[in-house]
């Protein structure tokens, strides 16, 4: 609809859905982190403290949001660049690639949490 | 309306809807849960298949509902969805396309599933079960984006705000319920 293009660049519309996006990203994962605790905590299986849930999902809000949220974008200037309809391909590239980028960042993220732990015992 | 207000209006929208589809997430989880034997043990196919099931009924669905609503903004359809040939255009080429993308999710699941668990499922069945499960989740999955683009437009909400989450979600529900069910009916 003329709103974003690949000549005008980062605009106001690109950063307006930018930082919704990873506001949306931050309270829904924090509120994720907390409803895995809890339920963890109901179901007796509590192995990590909530500091350790909650740097779990905010790592993965702020690296596998931001690169999506890019990426979305990147995909969708592409698209129309080249002379694609947005609207026909940024979902099925976007949702796969999340999945398959979700899983990968969040055992990275684990790990890395794990790591973390031994030196200044976030877990 | 600045950047901040903006942003604002986007996360009120949308975090509701996304909130929302928790629950419904959790129902399709419980579900799966529920079928962890048919899928191990019965047939391993689906093991293989689901997840690209669910991706394509939710994607095909998100597709048309982001072709519906930038129809709409564009004034090429109104709030009835007429010129009705513009709708069933789009209508009946996400159907096309979910025929070839089912029947192709079906042969490679199987394929993948010889190699990897050495128990592939009858071909002519799984493409049978695949195709049917693919297209009743595609046309639900259609007419619920259609209504949610209407209402949501009618109401002055941004429909790329709510439609999304609850086709992906609900794609995901409906996909995951038929292919189940489909599968325990006919492939076991």
């Amino acid at each position: 609809m003329g709103l974003v293009d690949w000549d005008l660049g980062i605009n106001d519309e690109i950063k307006v859905n930018f930082l919704a996006t990873i506001y949306l990203n931050l309270i829904l994962s924090l509120a994720l982190a907390l409803m895995a605790y809890f339920s963890a905590i109901l179901l007796g299986m509590v192995h990590m403290t909530l500091w350790g849930f909650l740097f779990i999902a905010l790592m993965m809000a702020v690296v596998v949001g931001t690169f999506l949220s890019f990426l979305t974008v990147l995909v969708v200037l592409l698209a129309h660049r080249y002379g694609l309809d947005p609207d026909n391909v940024t979902i099925p590239i976007i949702a796969t690639l999340g999945d398959i980028l979700t899983i990968g960042f969040l055992f990275a993220v684990i790990r890395m949490t794990l790591f973390l732990d031994l030196y200044f015992n976030i877990i | 309306m600045s950047v901040r207000q903006t942003t604002k209006e986007i996360i009120l929208q949308s975090l509701p809807v996304i909130v929302g589809v928790l629950v419904f997430s959790i129902i399709t989880g419980n579900r799966l849960e529920e079928s962890a034997d048919l899928v191990t043990k019965k047939a391993p196919v689906l093991l293989v298949l689901l997840p690209a099931f669910i991706n394509i009924s939710g994607d095909l669905a998100d597709v048309f509902s982001s072709r519906l609503t930038s129809e709409l903004y564009r004034g090429r359809l109104d709030k009835n969805f007429r010129p009705l040939r513009i709708y069933l255009t789009d209508l009946f080429s996400i159907l096309a396309v979910s025929l070839s993308a089912f029947i192709f999710a079906a042969l490679i699941g199987n394929l993948i599933t010889g190699y990897l668990f050495h128990k592939p499922s009858p071909w002519g069945r799984l493409v049978f079960v695949v195709l049917l499960a693919g297209l009743v989740a595609t046309t639900l999955m259609s007419m619920i984006a259609t209504l949610i683009v209407r209402w949501s437009y009618l109401k002055g909400i941004d429909a790329d705000s709510v439609t999304s989450p609850i086709n992906t979600t609900g794609g995901d529900m409906v996909g995951t319920t038929l292919l189940l069910f489909l599968a325990q009916l006919l492939l076991t």
